[in-house]
């Protein structure tokens, strides 16, 4: 049969993001898949390394705009583990809200977009009419809608108003009622289910060998999350389950994230109830050199940091793991075989966030040869060279 | 003004470009039409195939490699009469990707804008206050 | 002047204009009780009269891989197609006018739509139009079988009857195989719409409008009114050939623009509560399940025609 090549992007309504998936086709059934990215990097890394360690906050907040306080918490472990101290009490609870409150609301942008992505409106209007809902918790307990600038090495940036809290925890009350009429709605629907049950099919030994993280994962079966495996924040001082099915398909990958919501309420409303009074934030003055990692599980898995300091004010290295880097290659065992039709919302269900995922290749114009970083390095010296040749310097 | 720009302005049909953002205007553009702001009171509509946009909505920093397929999406594939508007800080100026190495030009040095939102990202009441400038702007109000 | 009356009935009433403007109308209470449905307002009365009008006025571009008069024509046959179909069901429950076989001139001229969106995805030489347009006549197969045995239960229970007037005063609806066959065609009617559970040809979020990925303004405004002018068509052609036919004196006037608001408000909730199925699951569900209760009610048709029951 006639192999065509159909590109999903670089600008295509599946994505909000610019990525170019290349399907290869016989007719409807998707045989290869290739992504290729770079429409949306910015060389944050490296922006990071020209900022200090306070300011470094507000650009790492900038990788991801659903992930805004991931990667920070994961950024301010790294810097505290330099160090190392321990964050203060309360900091550490006002840091589990934050990014609990995170979860929810990307978990249900997530359910709005795959919604949208099967042509089921419906779903996507309310779960995006909900996640206002959650939004203007955020906003009371942040003062930002997105965004929320509450991370710094050390502790956080703005304490929450014990005035605020009986507000939020009225708002947070309210929604659980709509949520389950959702949670019915969605978890009833047959056609649904014919749609979901059975495509993009991780198995667990797949799953374990793509190192596939966050519900990606656990959607396959594997126990895996940082909350749970090295406890933070406020993780351990609260009671909550981790979810995990044995579906492995794309129905699996739902079923968690819509329960991972309840828990993340669970966790948010026992936060707020128990918050525990102090100081808020250290005041760390100098970073030490040494090197340090963070983790925190993001909506979307694990997401790492590394971070080196020299004893400057400024990370000497700043390196960042999405986790989207990690699903993205599942998609190699999941979307071959599927259709067309199926492999949109297979792409959709690891939830990707490409501009966390963004990183740099070089490829020589005419090949398909790929540039290393020392292969770059030595590229770039022997240029310096030829012009130091051509200037006649020595 | 003719009739056809009368009935642009009552029926702008938005096409979402990305050039290098981090997600959250892009996802700001997109809450403009859940049910708590409703563009579709206004007639406005977001687009799947670019030949049917009247409204571009430019977000991100102008990325190396997005740039050049944004400037040929706006010279060869928008049927015109078209209008850009620069979401973000971002679109507008760069924002703290000023010194990336991979942002290298604003993004009006590549294509004409009309209208800039500011904001980091800007509030879906601040988007559609920008759309509502830029009506007055193509009217000739001031 | 009998060509006169028919080129006004053609271009005028209840032809072209009529069924434009009540088609613009329709596609507004599409958006507006789709808006109800996900908690919005909606656009105002106006809107689609708004986006006709912008879309004449914008630029058209063709693609330099596609044929150039086939992309622009397809369009207008389209139209064309549906306004036909639109006048001979006027003519046939307003005034009585009509040939024997109507019913079957108008099953042919409601394919006619589909077979343009076709071609002109074909024409544009895009591969996901491509895809959309290979997607399409794979629908047209599948919704056409249950459809035509649909049309052939009407025809028995109407006294073996090809005329639209004749079947008009017949309600079907009123028996068990009547139920049957009009819920079947409501489906039918959904997939010919386009329309979720069933828009697999245009899936914005897959294949990028399909066909349609081509078009920009006035091509693309033609696509649109014949989009328009089917939601209007196909919910009267349910009426004939299901509900009674319209009726236009004293109190049935009211009754008939019920019967087409209900028909018209079922399809868009259909289409707001559903996800968009596979193009094979289509297919199997025409097919496997549709197809077959279909032959069902045939045959409970002709056991209520032998018999004489006439529940069946």
């Amino acid at each position: 049969m006639q192999k065509s090549v159909i590109s999903i992007g670089p600008y295509h309504p599946l994505q909000e993001e610019p990525e170019l998936f290349m399907l290869t086709v016989e007719g409807e059934t998707v045989v290869d898949i290739e992504v290729s990215i770079g429409y949306n990097h910015r060389g944050i890394e490296k922006l990071s390394e020209r900022c200090n360690f306070d300011q470094s906050t507000f650009v790492i907040e900038r990788i991801c705009g659903i992930c805004s306080t991931s990667h920070p918490f994961a950024y301010t472990r790294a810097v505290e583990d330099i160090i190392p101290v321990e964050v203060p009490e309360r900091a550490r609870y006002i840091r589990t809200i934050i990014a609990e409150g995170e979860r929810i609301h990307s978990h249900l942008l997530w359910y709005g977009l795959a919604g949208h992505f099967l042509g089921y409106n419906t779903v996507y209007m309310w779960m995006w009419k909900l996640r206002e809902e959650i939004l203007d918790v955020m906003e009371i307990l942040s003062g930002n809608r997105n965004n929320y600038a509450m991370f710094k090495p050390g502790g956080v940036r703005r304490d929450i108003n014990s005035d605020d809290i009986p507000l939020a925890l009225k708002k947070i009350d309210a929604i659980i009622p709509t949520l389950d009429r959702l949670k019915k709605a969605i978890l009833d629907d047959p056609v649904l289910h014919a749609r979901l049950k059975g495509i993009g099919i991780l198995t667990k030994e797949e799953a374990v060998d793509y190192c596939a993280l966050g519900p990606t994962s656990r959607a396959s079966g594997v126990a895996r999350d940082v909350r749970k495996d090295a406890p933070y924040g406020a993780y351990d001082r609260v009671d909550w389950d981790m979810i995990v099915t044995e579906s492995c398909d794309v129905w699996g990958k739902a079923v968690v994230r819509l329960l991972e919501m309840y828990e993340s309420i669970k966790i948010v409303k026992t936060c707020l109830q128990n918050l525990p009074g102090g100081e808020i934030d250290l005041n760390i003055k100098s970073i030490p050199p040494g090197e340090g990692i963070g983790a925190h599980e993001a909506p979307r898995g694990e997401t790492f940091h590394y971070v080196r300091s020299d004893g400057t004010n400024r990370p000497a290295r700043h390196k960042v793991r999405a986790s989207t880097f990690m699903n993205l290659p599942t998609l190699k065992a999941t979307v071959p075989g599927s259709s067309i039709s199926d492999a949109t919302i297979i792409l959709a269900a690891i939830d990707p966030c490409y501009c966390c995922t963004e990183r740099m290749a070089v490829r020589s114009r005419e090949g398909k040869k790929l540039y290393g970083g020392q292969e770059l390095i030595r590229l770039s010296q022997e240029k310096t060279k030829k012009i130091k040749r051509e200037m006649g310097i020595k | 003004m003719n009739l056809t720009l009368k009935a642009l302005l009552k029926s702008p049909w938005v096409f979402h470009l990305s050039t290098g953002s981090c997600n959250n205007c892009d996802i700001e553009i997109l809450d403009c039409l859940t049910p708590r702001f409703d563009i579709e009171r206004f007639g406005m509509r977001l687009v799947g195939s670019i030949r049917h946009a009247d409204v571009l909505l430019v977000t991100g920093s102008g990325n190396r490699k997005s740039m050049l397929r944004v400037k040929k999406i706006y010279e060869e594939q928008v049927p015109k009469p078209c209008v850009v508007v620069g979401i973000g800080e971002c679109a507008m100026s760069r924002g703290m990707f000023i010194h990336s190495y991979n942002c290298p030009r604003p993004l009006d040095s590549d294509i004409p804008v009309d209208v800039y939102i500011p904001g980091c990202p800007p509030k879906p009441e601040a988007i559609i206050a920008g759309v509502v400038k830029l009506i007055n702007k193509i009217k000739g109000i001031e | 002047m009998e060509i006169t009356r028919y080129i006004f009935a053609f271009l005028i009433f209840p032809g072209f204009l009529f069924t434009v403007i009540v088609g613009l109308f329709s596609t507004w209470v599409d958006r507006k009780v789709t808006a109800r449905v996900q908690w919005r307002v909606g656009p105002p009365l106006m809107q689609p009269l708004y986006d006709f009008v912008k879309l004449l006025g914008k630029e058209t571009l063709i693609p330099a891989g596609g044929s150039r008069a086939v992309f622009l024509s397809a369009p207008i046959v389209g139209l064309v197609a549906v306004i036909l179909v639109s006048t001979i069901l006027w003519l046939a429950n307003l005034w009585g006018t009509a040939f024997v076989g109507d019913l079957i001139v108008v099953v042919y001229l409601l394919v006619i739509p589909s077979l343009a969106i076709m071609i002109g995805g074909l024409a544009s030489g895009n591969p996901l139009a491509t895809t959309g347009a290979s997607r399409e006549m794979k629908l047209i197969l599948a919704y056409e079988l249950p459809f035509l045995i649909c049309m052939a239960t009407v025809i028995l229970k109407s006294g073996m009857s090809i005329k639209l007037v004749e079947i008009a005063k017949t309600p079907i609806i009123g028996s068990i195989s009547g139920v049957l066959v009009a819920l079947i065609a409501l489906l039918c009617i959904q997939a010919k719409l386009g329309f979720v559970p069933f828009d697999v040809a245009e899936a914005e979020t897959e294949i990028m409008s399909g066909p349609y990925i081509e078009y920009s303004g006035v091509p693309l405004a033609v696509f649109k009114l014949t989009q328009a002018t089917m939601l209007f068509t196909l919910p009267i052609f349910l009426i004939t050939a299901f509900l009674g036919g319209l009726n236009f004196s004293g109190w049935g006037i009211l009754w008939t623009v019920l019967k087409y608001l209900a028909i018209l408000v079922l399809i868009v909730v259909i289409k707001n509560t559903n996800p968009r199925v596979r193009i094979d699951q289509a297919v199997k569900f025409f097919w496997y399940y549709l197809a077959p209760v279909a032959a069902a009610a045939f045959v409970l048709a002709v056991f209520g025609q032998i018999y004489a029951i006439s529940w069946l």
